[in-house]
């Protein structure tokens, strides 16, 4: 497993809570949620100690606080009693951040899932971390009004794990991130008290200190309100299927759009083997030649949109483009998107297992990119498909394996490492939304050096003083990143089990 | 005030690093310049010994046309990077007042920016990472050249608006977008301020997608006038709206605003001719905040429905403080309010105590609707009877924290920012 080290905290450093004393434990957590809010079985607790990531660890105890003010106890009885603790929304992240790396309490937000308030004419609305992404959207929709960031797993995945991550989704590509639309937060920091950061109003004096909060992946303190930016819907939409039959003109397809003007409000690319995936769960019918698709969507006013139509479909014909392929009505519309929502699912009837990579290059470094990825597959003797958010460049190779091989999880780790390190060579980075967490934690040193990996923990600590607040994540432990290679290996003890999240699409 | 100070240019990150390593082992003060375009904002003070300029750090590092993103130091000068940009057909959606010499870092350390950020958004939504320098001359980083990334802290989010006082910024990397295709505007004149504000409320609810809306009152009107040589019509209150994008769109969006603005009780409404009209308009209502003639500028921030309440606390201020010709330009799709005005020496009848206590009431009305006032500009001696930025509520502690991890000593920016930061 992951070397700890022992160094920093050995002063604070929690032992490990034998089975009296979780008793004791989750006595102490009921003084403060209630009985119905406290798991501490072991029975219970197994559901809890993985992610939508490979790592797992048991918490000591589960609660599930409903009010700030019991977070706040919640914070500070941790403080006291030196215990980790780690925040945890839906647990879809799929880079480790909710997992209790080191046990400890396990704050679940899913009971403090009320939409507080939805106040159209300032396009805001105030919700608990525990809403679901969809059901806000459903929410404001009789106002004409949506919430922008749309992850793929947005009918499971929660806002406070949408801000803990910084979530992005198909149709960030135009309107921005999760940081885009998350104006104010209220926190309750390490030292167990609640603060306000931004607000209703823009431009609050002061550091940015929600911009900080957002993408923090709950290493800076415990969120419990957000206040978001609502989106009018958009007049008219369209959408198209740019089919071809090769990688290259698609890819170079996805350049030109983006260089030609006006961004489209999504652009998604999906290769050959993805498509292989989907034609065999759900016929869609594709040529017998494709090589690559491009899902492309456009809003706006209808004249605008039928210009914008003309110029997207004319970059296409250029490029060299095999079918082009327009959403006559809204059926048609969904028709399209279900195809590239079911990706991972179609994957999954491919394959026993598979592993999700999340890492972004320049946009102009897809055509190079994508062919060192089919040269990794080969390498490794691992099929890779690609489905990914092209427009801004964020990839997502999805590695098929068979955790009853021997050895063949370690190899696909190694070469999910080898693309992550092959995006920051040319210039990308390691996560474009899935988040560093536990995953990517020592990968930090293909980006960072040790001198600004500090400054980063300089940051962390002026928050989390006690060392107690979801550790382990985000930052690799210091003198990391001079060691030569990385060890990804030890992740790959534990027999891997792909947890059941729960129905995303 | 300027003080007897050393100034010191380094040209390259280590050498401003090592600038920064020895004022930090003496304790010694130290500020930052860019184009020394924005050295009066903040409280007064303490004096700065040591100024840090970034006029050699001024090097565009790398452009990606192809991408849409920006590499550069801060030093470069925002209409440099600009006119860079133009020549591919892009540029960096910020448009605060043209000030000559303004660079990138001075940009983004006063999260300057202008009208169109209702479309755009702010540098927050543009800077894609940073390098930067803390206190003691270690070099930090933090995002990336790509325009998606969660990989570690925004740490560039920390920097905007932090006036110097948490680093020195030295390399940044924006998002840059295609420039617009067609962009046009119209003014609508108004009797009353809450109607112009009601039909913008309406506007940026529906799907029209304005790019800007700007109320003016008439002080501002004639100021604009005067600066653009335009005839605007007259109105007690214009309220300026554009589009932009593709032309057949820009049409249907202005006639969707045109006809909010007469159901919420336009008298008329008058569209500007084409281009080139709007580019004059365009820089007339940018530069407004910017007139050499104003030594009081105040912000007012509202939430949308909290605006109308700023807007009458400001006029009353006006009335209170016996400034007639002050202008007033409210960014009304965003919830600002801007108060520009020539202030009048002190004197036996008017004295800096009373202004000073006048905005501090005026600081507690919108307070209390979840708003805030700034005193972006002002008089020194009016500057010492006020705290110009006003408070961070419970945020303020954490801020503090922070700042004593990144710069214990306290020698950035000293005693400029928000209550000591
Ligand atoms: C099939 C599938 C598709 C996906 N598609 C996308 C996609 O398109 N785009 C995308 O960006 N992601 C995607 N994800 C990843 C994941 O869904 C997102 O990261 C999501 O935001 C996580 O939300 P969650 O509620 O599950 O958070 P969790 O996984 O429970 O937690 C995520 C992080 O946030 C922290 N956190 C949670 N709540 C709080 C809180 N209240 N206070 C402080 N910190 C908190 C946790 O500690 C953790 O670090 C996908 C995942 C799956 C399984």
């Amino acid at each position: 497993m992951q070397t700890v080290n022992k160094t920093v905290r050995a002063m604070t450093e929690p032992l490990p809570i034998a089975t009296a004393e979780r008793e004791k434990l989750a006595r102490d957590l009921t003084t403060i949620v209630g009985k119905e809010a406290v798991l501490w079985k072991t029975y219970d607790l197994k559901l809890y100690e993985y992610d939508g990531s490979i790592e797992k660890h048991m918490p000591d105890a589960v609660v599930f606080p409903t009010t700030t003010a019991q977070v706040a106890q919640l914070v500070k009885y941790c403080n006291r009693e030196k215990l980790y603790y780690t925040a945890r929304g839906a647990g879809t992240g799929l880079s480790g951040g909710a997992i209790p790396i080191k046990g400890g309490v396990l704050i679940a937000f899913t009971r403090m899932n009320r939409i507080l308030k939805v106040d159209p004419e300032n396009l805001r609305a105030v919700v608990e971390p525990g809403v679901i992404n969809l059901h806000l959207s459903d929410a404001v929709a009789p106002y004409g009004l949506y919430f922008v960031p749309d992850p793929s797993s947005q009918k499971a995945c929660t806002l406070g794990g949408n801000v803990g991550e910084n979530s992005g989704g198909p149709h960030t590509l135009l309107y921005g991130v999760t940081t885009n639309h998350t104006l104010g937060l209220e926190v309750v920091t390490p030292d167990g008290e609640i603060r306000h950061f931004g607000g209703n109003a823009p431009d609050s004096p002061g550091y940015d200190l929600c911009g900080l909060f957002v993408g923090s992946e709950g290493t800076l303190g415990l969120i419990t309100k957000i206040t978001l930016k609502l989106t009018p819907l958009p007049p008219a939409v369209k959408t198209f299927l740019a089919i071809y039959d090769s990688v290259e003109k698609c890819s170079n397809t996805v350049s030109s759009i983006i260089q030609q003007g006006v961004i489209p409000a999504a652009l998604e690319m999906m290769d050959h083997m993805m498509i292989g995936a989907i034609e065999a769960a759900t016929q869609v019918g594709y040529p017998t030649t494709t090589k690559a698709v491009l899902l492309i969507e456009c809003e706006g006013f209808p004249p605008a949109l039928e210009q914008q139509a003309k110029a997207i479909e004319e970059v296409c014909r250029k490029e060299g483009v095999l079918e082009f392929r327009t959403a006559k009505d809204e059926a048609e519309r969904e028709a399209l998107w279900k195809v590239r929502k079911g990706a991972f699912g179609a994957v999954g009837r491919m394959s026993s297992d598979y592993y999700v990579v999340d890492g972004v290059v320049p946009r102009s470094k897809l055509p190079a990119v994508l062919a060192a990825i089919g040269q990794i597959s080969k390498k490794y003797g691992l099929a890779i498909a690609n489905v990914f958010h092209a427009g801004d460049g964020n990839l997502h190779p999805l590695i098929m394996f068979d955790s009853n091989k021997p050895s063949e999880l370690e190899k696909t780790l190694k070469a999910g490492e080898e693309i992550i390190k092959l995006c920051a060579e040319v210039g990308g980075t390691l996560s474009g939304e899935h988040g560093v967490g536990l995953e990517k934690r020592d990968m930090m040193c293909f980006i960072f050096n040790e001198g600004e990996l500090a400054i980063m923990r300089l940051v962390r600590a002026a928050f989390d003083t006690e060392g107690l607040c979801n550790p382990e994540k985000l930052l690799p432990t210091p003198g990391r990143c001079s060691e030569t290679h990385l060890q990804t290996d030890g992740k790959a003890k534990d027999k891997y089990v792909r947890p059941e999240i729960g129905e995303v699409w | 005030m300027t003080q007897a100070h050393e100034q010191a240019g380094p040209a390259s990150i280590e050498e401003a690093a090592t600038y920064l390593r020895k004022a930090n082992s003496a304790t010694t003060p130290v500020g930052f310049v860019g184009g020394g375009t924005k050295q009066e904002p903040g409280n007064s003070g303490s004096p700065l010994p040591l100024k840090i300029s970034t006029g050699r750090l001024n090097r565009l590092i790398a452009y990606q046309p192809e991408d849409l993103t920006v590499t550069a130091e801060a030093g470069l000068e925002l209409a440099t990077l600009q006119a860079t940009l133009g020549k591919r057909g892009q540029w960096l959606p910020l448009d605060p007042p043209r000030l000559k010499g303004e660079t990138l870092g001075g940009l983004l350390a006063t999260n300057a920016n202008g009208p169109k950020r209702l479309l755009y958004g702010t540098a927050r939504d543009l800077l894609l990472g940073c390098q930067f320098v803390l206190a003691d001359g270690s070099i930090g980083r933090s995002g990336g050249r790509v325009v998606k990334n969660v990989s570690g802290y925004d740490l560039h989010k920390l920097m905007i608006g932090s006036f110097g006082t948490l680093g020195l910024l030295t390399e940044v990397t924006f998002k840059v977008l295609p420039l617009p295709q067609y962009s046009e505007w119209a003014a609508a004149l108004f009797e009353k301020a809450e109607d112009a504000l009601a039909a913008t409320r309406q506007a940026v609810r529906s799907n029209a997608s304005p790019v800007a809306m700007e109320i003016l009152n008439r002080a501002a009107q004639l100021q604009m006038a005067k600066k653009t040589r335009l005839t605007l019509p007259e109105a007690p209150y214009l309220l300026f709206f554009g589009a932009e994008g593709f032309e057949a769109a820009v049409k249907e969006q202005l006639q969707a605003v045109t006809a909010l603005c007469r159901a919420t009780g336009a008298k008329s409404v008058i569209e500007t001719e084409g281009k080139g009209v709007s580019t004059v308009v365009w820089n007339g209502l940018q530069d407004l905040a910017a007139q050499p003639l104003y030594n009081l500028r105040l912000k007012w921030s509202a939430t949308l429905t909290g605006l109308p309440s700023a807007v009458k606390s400001a006029e009353e201020l006006v009335v209170k403080l016996g400034l007639t010709d002050a202008a007033l330009q409210i960014r009304a799709g965003t919830g600002l309010a801007y108060l520009y005005a020539k202030l009048p020496a002190e004197s036996d009848a008017f004295t800096y105590q009373e202004v000073a206590r006048q905005i501090e009431l005026a600081r507690t009305h919108v307070q209390r609707q979840e708003g805030s006032l700034v005193v972006e500009l002002a008089p020194v001696a009016l500057k010492e009877k006020l705290d110009v930025w006003g408070g961070a509520g419970d945020a303020f502690a954490a801020m503090q924290a922070l700042k004593n991890k990144l710069d214990p000593k306290g020698i950035l920016n000293r005693g400029r920012f928000l209550k000591g930061l």
